[in-house]
């Protein structure tokens, strides 16, 4: 009978132990991405509480009407803080986010797809060569955050959410640190 | 009778690939032209649901203030989505839940030739969160998006918009949206902002499929939207 007791008292433990094991595991295993979206979000945040907004968002009681009523006093516009995602040019090789897990070529090659480049660039070096656009356009990036630039033809055509577009070069701007994609473009080629 | 079923195959075969396609919307239009920018101001409410799962990676669900920019129908629109969204190089569409922004060119015979979004990290995705939606022209071409007041990218077209649309937009027959309240309408005009007002011409447009609907909650400058 005692016996009995103390094998049911093991087992119980065992299987305590195997139960808990997953939810103990999983709490050690970190997301970076998840990890970087909650930092930012607290960012975003302290902008916020900076300005004296009192909930994370804005509030309704902050409308100002103008004399007339016809429309808002619009309280001043943020065009220049400090971005969300910081200069990391001084990154090391194993901190850099490993684009080629993610890009499965066999696959694309079959869609009809092909590579013209995975490039690691700063988004400063990414706007003087390719997108031809004023580095400020991005404020939510630092000009020296590394990104992986992915560039790819689709004779074929590609289909996005604007739209199908034809005979498609398509740029992805994935965030090099935490392999976020940031931005994608795809264009019309004549 | 033969007759009969080619000739409904045939329309199947014309009609299901543009439903498949197709994106439904339950939306608010204004048609006033010379814009030089657009407003409004949305509270998140859950479910937001697009029903996108791993074999059904493209369906999206979306709130969205969109600026027609030209008479081809180029645009600029922001807002909050649910769904896929296609990541180059990926040889599939990722789900994403957040705020996002994006730019259409469309050329003379309305295809689209040029579309860009980005993700927007940073403001709060919490149930209840009121944000502030805003396009406007910063300089001569110069367009800025702002989330809160806040600029998220700038972006060059037109010298004036044509159009302001808000509301809800989905690619999926089944997906879902919790009753949401997008309000105070406004343009910018002469370097101010004004609501919408009931002399300029405007519509509603939804009720396909008749699970999404739109109705003015304060006729015209707020709407109800949802899709169940």
């Amino acid at each position: 009978m005692k016996k009995r007791a103390v094998l049911i008292s093991v087992i119980t433990l065992i299987c305590i132990g195997f139960a808990s094991y997953p939810s103990l595991a999983a709490d050690k295993i970190e997301d970076p991405q998840k990890a970087l979206i909650e930092r930012l979000e607290c960012k975003e945040k302290d902008l916020l509480i900076e300005r004296k907004d009192e909930i994370w968002g804005i509030e309704d009681g902050s409308i100002q009407l103008k004399e007339d009523g016809t429309g808002e006093i619009m309280p001043p516009l943020i065009r220049d803080y400090e971005p969300y995602f910081e200069a990391n040019i001084d990154l090391s090789e194993e901190q850099l986010f490993d684009i080629y897990s993610v890009i499965d070529k066999k696959k694309l090659a079959e869609e009809g797809a092909r590579f013209i480049r995975i490039e690691l660039m700063t988004l400063k070096e990414y706007c003087e060569r390719f997108s031809l656009e004023d580095v400020t356009s991005s404020p939510q990036i630092s000009p020296d955050r590394l990104l992986w630039v992915v560039q790819l033809y689709y004779a074929v055509g590609y289909e996005t959410r604007g739209g199908f577009i034809k005979n498609a070069l398509v740029t992805g701007l994935y965030d090099a640190e935490s392999g976020i994609l940031l931005g994608s473009v795809a264009e019309t080629i004549k | 009778m033969r007759r009969c079923i080619h000739i409904l195959l045939f329309i199947c075969v014309l009609i299901f690939p543009n439903i498949a396609f197709a994106n439904y919307y339950g939306i608010a239009q204004n048609f006033t032209t010379g814009l030089d920018g657009g407003f409004m101001r949305a509270t998140l409410k859950k479910p937001l649901d697009s029903k996108w799962d791993i074999l059904n990676r493209t369906r999206h669900i979306e709130h969205v203030l969109w600026l027609t920019t030209d008479s081809n129908g180029s645009w600029l629109e922001v807002g909050f989505t649910d769904g896929g969204i296609r990541q180059p190089g990926e040889s599939d569409w990722s789900y994403y839940h957040g705020h996002y922004l994006a730019k259409g060119v469309r050329n003379i015979n309305h295809d689209v030739t040029y579309y860009e979004e980005r993700k927007i990290i940073g403001p709060s995705t919490n149930d209840g969160a009121i944000h502030t939606f805003q396009v406007q022209r910063d300089g001569y071409n110069t367009w800025g998006i702002y989330i809160d007041w806040t600029l998220r990218r700038t972006y060059t077209a037109s010298i004036s918009a044509l159009r302001m649309d808000v509301g809800l937009e989905t690619n999926y027959y089944y997906s879902n949206s919790a009753q949401w309240n997008e309000r105070d309408f406004q343009f910018y005009q002469g370097g101010q902002w004004r609501y919408w007002s009931l002399m300029d011409s405007y519509r509603l447009l939804g009720g396909i499929p008749p699970s999404l609907q739109v109705s003015w909650q304060n006729e015209p400058r707020a709407i109800y939207t949802y899709k169940y």
